[in-house]
C-alpha cells in the first residue's frame, strides 16, 4: 500500500546535517531529528516505510527507530491532521483557564483531544506535558508556534488565519 | 540596584544578537580565561567558591559537580540541559529566547574547565519553532566571531557546540535519560552509579548542566570572587529566576536574590489576582510539596528556608493558587502528567502512577471512597524512593502533600461528589 | 572484603554486586529482570533490599558491595519494598494462570506465593495487549507481560538480532516486533525460556500438558557439533518440548531453535515402523526376530558373491559413537575396507595428512581469549547458531573475527572484514596483505563448505601453508554432530579404530558412489539429501545388486532402492553419546522409548557382529573401549600440518551451488521438523521482500 520512501537530496542533506553533530561511529545519535525532519516532510508522520529508509541511511536497525518513534509524542505513527493544535492544560495553565479554551476549540472543530477534523486540516493533539509557558497561560501551539494569553476570541482568530499548506 | 545574571539582556532591542551580548560585557569571561589560559582547576575553584547551586531542580553545588569529572585526557563532554518542562517553570525558554549567548558562553567556559571539547545544548522538541532557531543562529554568529569552533580567537583551544532537539518527552529532563536521548535511543534513566562525570554520553566522562546554571558562569567568572555570593539576601548565597504563574495578576521570570521573602515575589508579579485569597503555593515546579498560602507568605525564597516548610525551591517555578481553587482537581492534573510522563522502566512508577491518577478520576468523577484516599497515601508512600530516577518520587510528593494539607478537602469532595469551592 | 548478610559475615569479591554475592551463599532474593548473562537494568525493583544506614531499600542487582556492608534480606524494611513491588507488578497482570501455559514454573507465580499478598487492592481496568502473530515457535500473551525486558536485552546483547522491542511509554510501554515484522532468529526460542512469565511462550508446545506432569531427560543435540545439553520433557512416552540444560562450558543457558525443536522430526510420518525386504520386486514386512539374521545373510552372501572390496559402507556422521564404534566393528571384522562417513565430500587427497580428528583446537569459552578468528567456508548463524553468542561476546571483547566464505556470508556478529571468495583462489587470496589481523594470538577455522569443496585437499594445503606463516591454529567445525567420533572410531577408508594407519587403504564415500559398487550399506543416511551428488547417488543405488538400508525413515529413494530396510532408533530413543568439536565425551540416556518393532541402533549391529562370532559389547562394554582409544588425544591441534599433500588435479563440478545449508535443512530430523520448517518458509519470506531485486534473481528457494 505505502510506496517505498526515498530519501531524496534534500533530505539526506537535512540529514547529513545532523548526523555532523556527532562523533562519526555514532550516527545513532541522530535518529531523533531525523524522525522529526522526515515527519515535518510527510504531512507529520511517520510510516513503516519512513522508518525503513532511515534504518538504511543511518545503518540503526528499524526496530530500534520504532522504539524511539514510539516513545517521544512529538512523532506520530499514525496520521494526523495537516496542522497541530496544541492546547497546554497542565496546571499553570489550567488554574487560568485552559480547560475552556479545550472544550472551546473541541467543539469548534467538532474533534475530542487525539483527534484529527474530517477534511484532515487540524489535528487536536492530546497535549498533557506542559509547554514552558507558564507565565502567558493559557496558551497554545499551532504548528508549533507559541500563542500566549488566550482568550476564546482569540482562538478564534488565530485558527482563522491558519492557511492550509 | 537589581543585579542580573542571565536576564540582563532581557528587554533590550534586538535582544538575541551578538552585538547586544557584547555591549554588556558579553564573552568578556571567555576571552579572558582564552587569553590567560586560565588554570582549569581555577575556574572550578571559582565556581565552586561562588556557592552556586544547579537551577535545574536538584540544586547540586555546580562547581562540586565539575570536580568529579576525571583530570586524564581523553573525550570529555559537557551537556546543557535546556529540556525545560517541569510544570510550571518557564525561565529557560526566555534565556533561551533573549540571551541565547549568556548560554554560549556559560558551555563554553564549562567545557574548558571540565576539559570536553564538544558541548550539547539539548532544547525540548516544543521549542523548535522559537528558542531552537534563535540559538543556532546565536551559535552561527558566535562561530563566525571565532568565540567557538577549532583555535577559538588564535588559540590552541577547540570547543564545539551543537544544539539537539527533543521530541516529546518530560523524562529527558533527567540527566541521564538525556544521555540516552542524544545517543538516540528512549528517554530512559540509567541506573546510578556509575555516574555521567564518570561514566556519561557515550561512555565517556560527561557533566549534564541547567540552561540557568550555565547562563549565570560567566558573570561570576567575570566579578571577583565573592560576589556572586554576596548577591543574596542574608546567608544566602547568589540569585534565581522564579517563574511566577497562576492566580496572580503579572505572571513571568523574576530574577531575584534568593532569600527574598516570598511576599516580595508576589508583588512584583502583581499580587494576587481579582483581589482574591492566596490559597496554596508549589514554590518549585508540580513535583514539590504544596504549601498553605498562610505558611508561605512567611517564607524566604531560598533552600533552606522553603524546606523548613516542607517544600522545596526546586527548578523555581512557583504556582500560587487562590482561595477558589478546588484542590482535588489539581492533584488530579499532577498526577495526570506524571502518569502520562513514566518512561515505564520501573515497576513503581509505571505501574503506580496509573494507578495514582486512577483513583484521583475516580474522586472527580464521584465514584471515589474514603479508602480510596488512604489508598493514595499508601500507593505514593510505596512509590517513594523505590525507583531508579526522581519521576516516582515528583508523582508521589505532590499526592502525599495535597493530602496532608487539604484532607478535609478531599473527604468533602469523596462525600459530597463534589468540590469544596465550587 | 567483608559484608554482613541477614547478620552473618561472609567474605565477598569486591566486584560483586549484593545479588552476585546472595546467589553465590544462597540466600535467595526474588527478582525478574536480572539475568547472570544480561546487563543490569534493575528495573523490576523486586529485589530491593534493606542496607543499614541507606534510607530507602536499594535494588541487590545493581549494587556494588562496599567493605563490611550490612545487607539485609528478611527485615521488615526489604519485606515491604519487595511487596510493594509484588503489588505493583501484579495490579496489571491478568492472573490467568489456570489457562497459562507458564503455569507451575511461573516466576511470577513463585515469587507472589512468597512475597505477595493473597488478595489485590487494585479496582480499576487492567491493561489489555491486542496480541500478534510474530513468530511459529513463539506464542505470545502480552497482557501478561511484566516488562522486564530480558527479551529485549537478549536480542540486543546475545543473540545480537534485535527483533522485540519496547515500544510506547509508561503504563502503555509494550514488547512488540517492527511494524508487519516477525521473529525469525536462530535463537529466538531463548526468550521463551527467558520470560519470566506466560507473555512469551513454546508455540508448538502451547496447551500440549501442564508442566507439572513432565518428566525431565537430558540429552545431548544432535544436529550440530557443539553439542548444546538439552532437558527433553515428556509426557506419555512423548517428547513435548525442549529446553536448554545449563552447561556454562558449552552452551550455558542457551540453545538454538534447532536444538529447541528439532525432535519434532522424531515424529515424522515416514519413520519406518517394521522391517521390510524386498520380494519379487515389493517391499515386504519382515517380523522383528528375524531381521539380524536375514541382514547378516545379505552381508555374509554378498561378500561371498562380490568380494569384499566391492562392498560399500556408508554412515552418517550423525549416528551415536556407540553405533559408529560397532558399524566398523562389523565390517573391518568382515575384512571391508570401503567405510566412510564423509557423504559430502568428494575430494579427499587430504586425508593421509589429516590430524586424528577434527577439533576446534581450543575450548568454546576460550574464543575470546583470541585477538583473531579467521573464519573460512563457514556460516557461523545458520550452521551453529549457537556459537555466534560465543563470537558475539568475543567481538564485543577484543577478537577481530574475518569471514571468508565461498557462497554466502550472513553473521548476526560484528565482522572486522568479510568477502566471499572463489574456492580456486584461496591459495592467492589467502596472505597477511588481504587480511588484517591485530597483533595477538590467531585461530583459522576451518567450516564444512571446505570439506564440500571440490578442491578441499588444496584448500587446506594452503590454509595450512598460511597458519604457519603467521603462526596460527587451526581448528575446524564439522559437518555432523559427531563426525569426530567418525574420524576416530575408524569409519575412514584409511584408518583404525584411535586413529591408526590401515594397512589396506579402502574407497572413499567418492570413489564409492563414482565406482557403483554392486553392494551398499547405508547407515543413517537420506540420499536425497546427505550426499555430495543426489543424481550420482541416485544411480549407483539403482545399479547395485543389494542396498541395505538402516534407517528411521523411509525415503522415495530408499523404497525404490532398498533390498532390505532395517528400522532404527534416532538419537532420542537410544542409549547414546557424542564427541563434540572440543573434544567434549558426552553420554546420554534413552528420552523416550522405540515403538516395538525399531531396533536399538547399537544393538542391531552388536546382534550382527554376534552372529560373526566377533565380539559381544553392551553400552558400557563400547563406552569402556571407546574411551580407551580417546585417552591422550591432542584436541588442542597443536602439531596440525597438511601442507606436505600430493594433491592430484580436482574435477570442477556443481557441489558447492548446493553446500549452502539452511540452518533447518543440516540433518535428516530437523528436515521432518515442521515448526522448524515454517520458521524458515516465513524467514524466506521475509529475506525475500527486504532483498533488492539483484539478489531476488539468483535466490533460490531452498526450501522447496
Amino acid at each position: 500500500m505505502n510506496p517505498e520512501f526515498i530519501i531524496n537530496e534534500e533530505l539526506g542533506k537535512l540529514i547529513s546535517n545532523v548526523v555532523k553533530k556527532f562523533p562519526s561511529d555514532k550516527k545513532r545519535s541522530a535518529v531523533i531529528e531525523s524522525l522529526l525532519i522526515l515527519q515535518h516532510h510527510n504531512n507529520g508522520y511517520v510510516t513503516k516505510n519512513i522508518i525503513k529508509a532511515l534504518s538504511d541511511y543511518l545503518l540503526v536497525s528499524e526496530i530500534d527507530i520504532y522504539e524511539v518513534a514510539t516513545f517521544y509524542t512529538m512523532i506520530n505513527i499514525d496520521p494526523v491532521g495537516r496542522n497541530v493544535i496544541s492546547v497546554c492544560n497542565n496546571i499553570s495553565c489550567m488554574l487560568r483557564g485552559s480547560d475552556e479554551i479545550l472544550s472551546h476549540i473541541e467543539d469548534k472543530l467538532k474533534i475530542k483531544v487525539g483527534e484529527s477534523t474530517k477534511d484532515n486540516k487540524f489535528y487536536l493533539k492530546d497535549e498533557i506535558e506542559c509547554l514552558a509557558a507558564c507565565n502567558g497561560g493559557p496558551m497554545m501551539q499551532v504548528n508549533h508556534k507559541n500563542y500566549e494569553n488566550l482568550t476564546l476570541e482569540k482562538v478564534d482568530e488565530i485558527l482563522e488565519s491558519v492557511n492550509d499548506k | 540596584m537589581i543585579n542580573k545574571l542571565c536576564t540582563e539582556t532581557f528587554g533590550l532591542k534586538n535582544p538575541d544578537s551578538l552585538k547586544t551580548y557584547l555591549d554588556k560585557q558579553g564573552y568578556q569571561a571567555w576571552k579572558n580565561i582564552i587569553t590567560e589560559q586560565t588554570p582549569k582547576s581555577k575556574i572550578i575553584e571559582k565556581i565552586k567558591e561562588s556557592g552556586l547551586r544547579g537551577k535545574g531542580g536538584a540544586g547540586f553545588l555546580t562547581g562540586l559537580k565539575w570536580s568529579f569529572i576525571p583530570l586524564m585526557d581523553g573525550q570529555k563532554y559537557l551537556v546543557c540541559n535546556s529540556d525545560e518542562s517541569e510544570p510550571g517553570t518557564c525561565k529557560d525558554r526566555d534565556i533561551l529566547r533573549y540571551n541565547p549567548h549568556s548560554i554560549i558562553e556559560g558551555m563554553l567556559i564549562a567545557s574548558y574547565a571540565i576539559g570536553a571539547s564538544v558541548a550539547y545544548n539539548y532544547l525540548r522538541g516544543e521549542f523548535m519553532d522559537e528558542q531552537w532557531k534563535v540559538f543556532n543562529h546565536a551559535l552561527s554568529e558566535a562561530y563566525n566571531a571565532k568565540l567557538i569552533g577549532k583555535n577559538i580567537l588564535s588559540s590552541n583551544t577547540t570547543i564545539d557546540i551543537h544544539a539537539l532537539i527533543g521530541a516529546g518527552a518530560y523524562i529527558v529532563g533527567e540527566e541521564t535519560a538525556m544521555l540516552e536521548s542524544i545517543e538516540g535511543k528512549r528517554g530512559m534513566p540509567r541506573i546510578k552509579p556509575p555516574f555521567p562525570a564518570i561514566k556519561g554520553l557515550y561512555g565517556k566522562p560527561t557533566i549534564i548542566n541547567n540552561t540557568e546554571t550555565l547562563a549565570s558562569i560567566p558573570k561570576i567568572m567575570l566579578n571577583e570572587p565573592g560576589w556572586y555570593k554576596s548577591l543574596g539576601v542574608n546567608d544566602t548565597e547568589g540569585m534565581k529566576i522564579f517563574s511566577m504563574s497562576g492566580h496572580i495578576n503579572n505572571p513571568g521570570n523574576f530574577e531575584i536574590a534568593l532569600g527574598t521573602p516570598f511576599s516580595e515575589l508576589l508583588n512584583l508579579a502583581g499580587g494576587m489576582w481579582n483581589e482574591k485569597n492566596i490559597k496554596a503555593v508549589i514554590p518549585g515546579g508540580s513535583s514539590v510539596p504544596v504549601v498553605k498560602g498562610d505558611i508561605m507568605m512567611q517564607v524566604n525564597m531560598d533552600y533552606d528556608s522553603i524546606a523548613e516548610a516542607g517544600s522545596m525551591l526546586g527548578s523555581g517555578g512557583v504556582i500560587v493558587m487562590d482561595e477558589s481553587t478546588c484542590m482535588v482537581s489539581v492533584l488530579q492534573r499532577i498526577s495526570r502528567f506524571y502518569y502520562a510522563e513514566s518512561c515505564g522502566q520501573c515497576t513503581p512508577c509505571r505501574e503506580g502512577t496509573g494507578w495514582l491518577y486512577k483513583i484521583l478520576t475516580n474522586i472527580i468523577l464521584g465514584k471515589g471512597t474514603q479508602n480510596d484516599l488512604h489508598q493514595l497515601e499508601r500507593i505514593a508512600t510505596q512509590i517513594e524512593g523505590h525507583c531508579i530516577c526522581a519521576l516516582g518520587d515528583a508523582a508521589a510528593m505532590p499526592v502525599r502533600s495535597f493530602l496532608k494539607n487539604f484532607w478535609s478537602e478531599f473527604e468533602y469532595y469523596v462525600d459530597k461528589k463534589e468540590s469544596m469551592v465550587s | 572484603m567483608k559484608v554482613f548478610v541477614n547478620n552473618k559475615e561472609y567474605s565477598a569479591e569486591p566486584e560483586d554486586t549484593i545479588i552476585e554475592l546472595c546467589d553465590k551463599i544462597g540466600v535467595h532474593i526474588p527478582r525478574f529482570c536480572y539475568h547472570k548473562h544480561l546487563s543490569v537494568v534493575a528495573s523490576c525493583r523486586m529485589c530491593l533490599v534493606d542496607i543499614e544506614g541507606v534510607k530507602h531499600s536499594q535494588p541487590a542487582c545493581s549494587t556494588p558491595l562496599r567493605e563490611d556492608m550490612r545487607i539485609s534480606t528478611k527485615s521488615e524494611k526489604t519485606k515491604v519494598a519487595q511487596k510493594s513491588s509484588m503489588e505493583f507488578l501484579l495490579i496489571n497482570h491478568p492472573l490467568d494462570c489456570p489457562i497459562c501455559d507458564q503455569a507451575g514454573e511461573c516466576e511470577l507465580q513463585d515469587i507472589s506465593l512468597e512475597h505477595g499478598d493473597d488478595h489485590s487492592r487494585y479496582m480499576q481496568f487492567k491493561r489489555v495487549v491486542i496480541d500478534k502473530d510474530i513468530s511459529p515457535l513463539i506464542s505470545t500473551d502480552m497482557t501478561r507481560c511484566i516488562h522486564c525486558s530480558r527479551c529485549v536485552r537478549f536480542g540486543e546483547e546475545i543473540s545480537n538480532v534485535k527483533e522485540l522491542g519496547l515500544l510506547n511509554r509508561g503504563e502503555d510501554m509494550k514488547i512488540d516486533v517492527f511494524i508487519e515484522s516477525s521473529v525469525s532468529s536462530e535463537l529466538s526460542g531463548n526468550m521463551i525460556d527467558l520470560c519470566p512469565v506466560g507473555a512469551l511462550n513454546n508455540k508448538p508446545y502451547r496447551y500440549t500438558a501442564r508442566t507439572w506432569d513432565l518428566r525431565q531427560i537430558c540429552g545431548i543435540s544432535p544436529h550440530d557439533c557443539i553439542g548444546s545439553n538439552i532437558n527433553y520433557h515428556t509426557y506419555n512416552n512423548k517428547i513435548v518440548r525442549a529446553v536448554p540444560s545449563e552447561n556454562p562450558d558449552i552452551n550455558q543457558t542457551w540453545l538454538s531453535d534447532r536444538d529447541r525443536f528439532g525432535y519434532e522430526g522424531i515424529y515424522s510420518e515416514d519413520r519406518v515402523k517394521k522391517s521390510q525386504m524386498r520380494v519379487d520386486g515389493k517391499l515386504v514386512e519382515l517380523d522383528f526376530e528375524s531381521t539380524p539374521s536375514e541382514v547378516n545373510n545379505l552381508i555374509n552372501n554378498n561378500i561371498k558373491k562380490y568380494g569384499k572390496e566391492k562392498i560399500g559402507c556408508l554412515i552418517s556422521g550423525q549416528s551415536t559413537s556407540e553405533e559408529l564404534f560397532m558399524f566398523q566393528k562389523i565390517f573391518k571384522g568382515l575384512g571391508v575396507s570401503n567405510i566412510d562417513h564423509r557423504t559430502k565430500e568428494s575430494n579427499f587427497d587430504y586425508q593421509k595428512n589429516y590430524p586424528l580428528m577434527p577439533s576446534l583446537g581450543c575450548n568454546l569459552e576460550d574464543l575470546d581469549e583470541y585477538e583473531n578468528i579467521i573464519l573460512i567456508g563457514v556460516n557461523i548463524k545458520t550452521e551453529y547458531p549457537i556459537l555466534s553468542i560465543r563470537l558475539n561476546l568475543a567481538t564485543k571483547n577484543k577478537t577481530r573475527v574475518h569471514s571468508f566464505n565461498f557462497n554466502s556470508l550472513d553473521e548476526n556478529f560484528d565482522l572486522h572484514c568479510k568477502k566471499i571468495i572463489d574456492h580456486s583462489n584461496i591459495e592467492s587470496f589467502l596472505n597477511v596483505n588481504n587480511i588484517e589481523l591485530d597483533q595477538g594470538k590467531t585461530l583459522i577455522i576451518i567450516g564444512p563448505s571446505v570439506s564440500r569443496s571440490p578442491n578441499q585437499s588444496n584448500i587446506l594445503q594452503s590454509i595450512s601453508k598460511f597458519s604457519s606463516s603467521i603462526d596460527a591454529k587451526i581448528g575446524f567445525l564439522t559437518e555432523s554432530c559427531n563426525s569426530t567420533s567418525g574420524w576416530l572410531l575408524g569409519n575412514v577408508p584409511h584408518r583404525e579404530l584411535g586413529g591408526n594407519q590401515s594397512s589396506i587403504i579402502g574407497k572413499n564415500s567418492y570413489q564409492m558412489i563414482t565406482d557403483k559398487l554392486p553392494s551398499y550399506i547405508l547407515y543413517n543416511l537420506e540420499p536425497e539429501h546427505d550426499f555430495f551428488d543426489k543424481s550420482l547417488v541416485e544411480s549407483a543405488l539403482e545399479s547395485s545388486e543389494c542396498n541395505i538400508f538402516f534407517t528411521s525413515y523411509i525415503t522415495p529413494m530408499i523404497e525404490k532402492y532398498a533390498h532390505i530396510i532395517v528400522p532404527i532408533t534416532t538419537f532420542a530413543e537410544a542409549d547414546g553419546s557424542y564427541i563434540n568439536i572440543e573434544g567434549t565425551y558426552q553420554t546420554f540416556r534413552p528420552i523416550v522409548q522405540p515403538s516395538k518393532n525399531i531396533y536399538e541402533g547399537w544393538s542391531i549391529l552388536n546382534k550382527i557382529l554376534k552372529l560373526n562370532n566377533l565380539g559381544d559389547y553392551s553400552v558400557a562394554n563400547i563406552r569402556d573401549e571407546l574411551k580407551k582409544s580417546l585417552e591422550g588425544l591432542d584436541f588442542n591441534m597443536s602439531k596440525t600440518d597438511m601442507s606436505n599433500t600430493n594433491i592430484s588435479p580436482y574435477i570442477e563440478n556443481k557441489i558447492l551451488k548446493e553446500s549452502y545449508r539452511e540452518t533447518n535443512q543440516t540433518d535428516l530430523i530437523v528436515r521432518r521438523s515442521e515448526s522448524l520448517n515454517q520458521a524458515t518458509k516465513i524467514k524466506n519470506k521475509l529475506n525475500y521482500k527486504n532483498m533488492n531485486n539483484e539478489v531476488k534473481k539468483s535466490y533460490i528457494d531452498i526450501t522447496k
